[in-house]
């Protein structure tokens, strides 16, 4: 049984991407370290480090796509990754589902590329401001289909994960997320939102800081 | 009149930061046209639609609400409160920073109005409320909408508009067959009211009954033929179910109402794109051509004309030679106009760096020669 490794600033951005467009259907790339990855192996432990958010708008129509993927592609090899895995998230409150979500002919060409691809599907009914569990649905690609993966065989490195994000999402940081829609419509913004990867990592580190005094404390 | 009426109400109270209301003058859209960002984000103001149409969802994600009540959040369904698209960029900016501030919007303009906001411009007032409504549906704070349209049907007695806010409100609460069994007498006794029957599509496809939207859309659109959203939505709803050419019908629609839109150019080209095949493509290349003609700093248009002719060269390898060199010096023009936004945006101060990535895109999507 595979394990999945999420970091936060991947799981950070999924949700942030759909609080900030919750009128519309989102979808986005989730990157994994290739370093640890071997192309051929089926069930091996996939460590997603980033996610990228697309679009949220215009999903069925393909070239923005098309070039969307041989861009992040590119820098994705730059920095040791691979595109390893899609996300979306319905428009509709009720759909939850991956058959209702947008882009799956993204999502299968990424799984040509990738064996065991993820697809994450963003949970609507469990997004609010203070998550108290993942919003997502993972499933796993294997003999064609997607299967459903349990929750249980999903890690976050960070145990905190869930508060740093609820904490972002009251604050209201997803308006300075950049998707790769935003990308075209300005070219000069950053749809690697490095900014929100340090945010992310500042609260991380502010958070076990606090814990370990709280230890010496003890 | 929503957004002028507001952008007044800016005016006079100068300390609230949050409302940024365009107020969009029909001289100035032309202007605006190249400012637009996308054909899901249109600057022009409705002049189909007697209401404002504003895209909205009830996201109570924003709340902190005073009263101390917790978070219902979630997702919400987009057509809780979706009237026809209007897909104005600005109004896209608001909505987004009236969902932030939805709930102090909402509170401390019903507050407001409660206390003493009736000194204010009684016009400016009634469509304020109208706005909390709205607002006040997004964040599913019923007690809110319903002293509001109470507020409105005490001063207007038996108005159909009231009435609609009554509709919004039940569809809001997902009670869609009373939803539906007002908008019905609505439309009973006003075979014009375009409003309300648009609000039947939105029922439907909050419903996800795509295919039940889809048809009374078309009915909508047989009757209305010149409301631009619903062209668009419908052109949306066939790209759902992945009907190309019927919605390749309603692109070209749209561009028919407005030909000078280079959004729409390019959302024809982009789905001419996706349908494939040597006649679309040439197709799609023309179009592309024409927004960019339109607006040059277009650059989905730019990308999309990028990959059309590399598409078309892998075509005519064999083809005759004329064609194939008009569609080689266009594939150069644009990559040439890629590299020049791309070099141009790498230089501002806050941009990342993509560089890395241009060179291997151009050279993944080119066709070597």
């Amino acid at each position: 049984m595979s394990e999945i490794a999420f970091e936060t600033k991947a799981y950070a951005k999924i949700i942030l991407h759909a609080a900030k467009y919750p009128h519309c259907a989102v979808n986005g790339l989730l990157l994994a370290d290739a370093s640890k990855l071997k192309d051929t192996s089926r069930n091996q432990d996939i460590d997603i480090v980033d996610a990228v958010p697309l679009f949220h708008h215009s999903h069925y129509v393909t070239p923005m796509a098309e070039v969307a993927l041989t861009q992040i592609e590119a820098t994705a090899q730059v920095e040791n990754s691979i595109i390893a895995g899609y996300y979306a998230a319905c428009e509709n409150f009720k759909d939850n589902t991956i058959e209702k979500c947008p882009g799956q002919k993204i999502a299968e060409k990424i799984a040509d590329n990738f064996p065991s691809a993820l697809f994450v599907v963003v949970d609507n009914k469990k997004f609010g401001q203070n998550l108290e569990s993942p919003a997502i649905k993972l499933h796993q690609h294997s003999d064609g289909k997607w299967k459903l993966k349990d929750m249980k065989n999903v890690m976050f490195y960070d145990t905190y994960v869930l508060e740093t994000v609820s904490h972002m999402l009251q604050k209201g940081v997803q308006k300075d997320l950049v998707d790769f829609d935003n990308y075209l419509d300005d070219l000069t913004l950053d749809w690697t939102n490095l900014g929100i990867q340090k945010l992310v990592s500042s609260l991380t580190a502010s958070k076990n800081a606090t814990d370990s005094s709280e230890e010496k404390e003890d | 009149m929503v957004r002028k009426d507001l952008a007044r109400f800016v005016q006079e109270n100068p300390n609230d930061q949050r409302i940024r209301i365009a107020t969009l003058k029909t001289k100035e859209l032309y202007a605006r046209q190249n400012s637009q960002k996308s054909s899901q984000s249109n600057d022009s103001p409705s002049q189909i639609a007697s209401l404002p149409t504003t895209y909205r969802t009830a996201l109570p994600i924003y709340e902190n609400w005073e009263l101390g009540t917790d978070t219902t959040v979630i997702k919400s369904s987009p057509i809780q409160l979706k009237e026809k698209i209007q897909n104005d960029r600005r109004h896209v900016e608001r909505i987004q920073e009236t969902h932030m501030a939805n709930v102090s919007f909402t509170s401390e303009h019903y507050n407001w109005i409660l206390s003493g906001g009736k000194s204010m411009i009684n016009k400016g007032k009634h469509v304020l409320l109208e706005q909390v409504i709205f607002a006040a549906l997004d964040c599913h704070r019923y007690e809110v909408a319903d002293a509001c349209i109470s507020i409105l049907a005490t001063e207007f007695p038996g108005s159909m508009r009231v009435l609609r806010y009554r509709a919004c409100r039940l569809e809001a609460a997902e009670r869609y067959e009373e939803a539906l069994e007002v908008l019905d007498n609505l439309i009973k006794n006003d075979e014009t009211n375009a409003a309300a029957r648009k609000r039947r599509v939105a029922i439907l496809k909050a419903q996800r009954l795509t295919s039940e939207a889809i048809k009374e859309l078309v009915e909508y659109l047989k009757k209305f033929m010149s409301d631009v959203e619903g062209w668009q939505e419908l052109c949306e709803l066939y790209l759902t179910v992945q009907e190309y050419s019927k919605a390749v019908f309603c692109a070209e629609e749209l561009l028919l109402h407005q030909p000078h839109s280079h959004l729409f150019h390019q959302q024809v080209a982009d789905i001419r794109y996706t349908m494939g095949g040597v006649d679309n493509m040439e197709l799609a290349k023309y179009y592309y051509c024409q927004a960019l003609i339109l607006n040059p700093d277009n650059n989905r248009a730019l990308l999309g004309l990028f990959l059309v002719t590399n598409n078309l060269l892998s075509h005519y390898k064999s083809g005759s030679s004329s064609r194939r060199k008009e569609v080689w010096r266009l594939s150069q023009w644009a990559q040439q106009r890629v590299a020049r936004a791309y070099h141009h945006a790498a230089r501002a101060p806050t941009s990342g760096a993509t560089f890395v990535a241009l060179d291997a895109l151009l050279a993944d999507l080119a066709v070597t020669d």
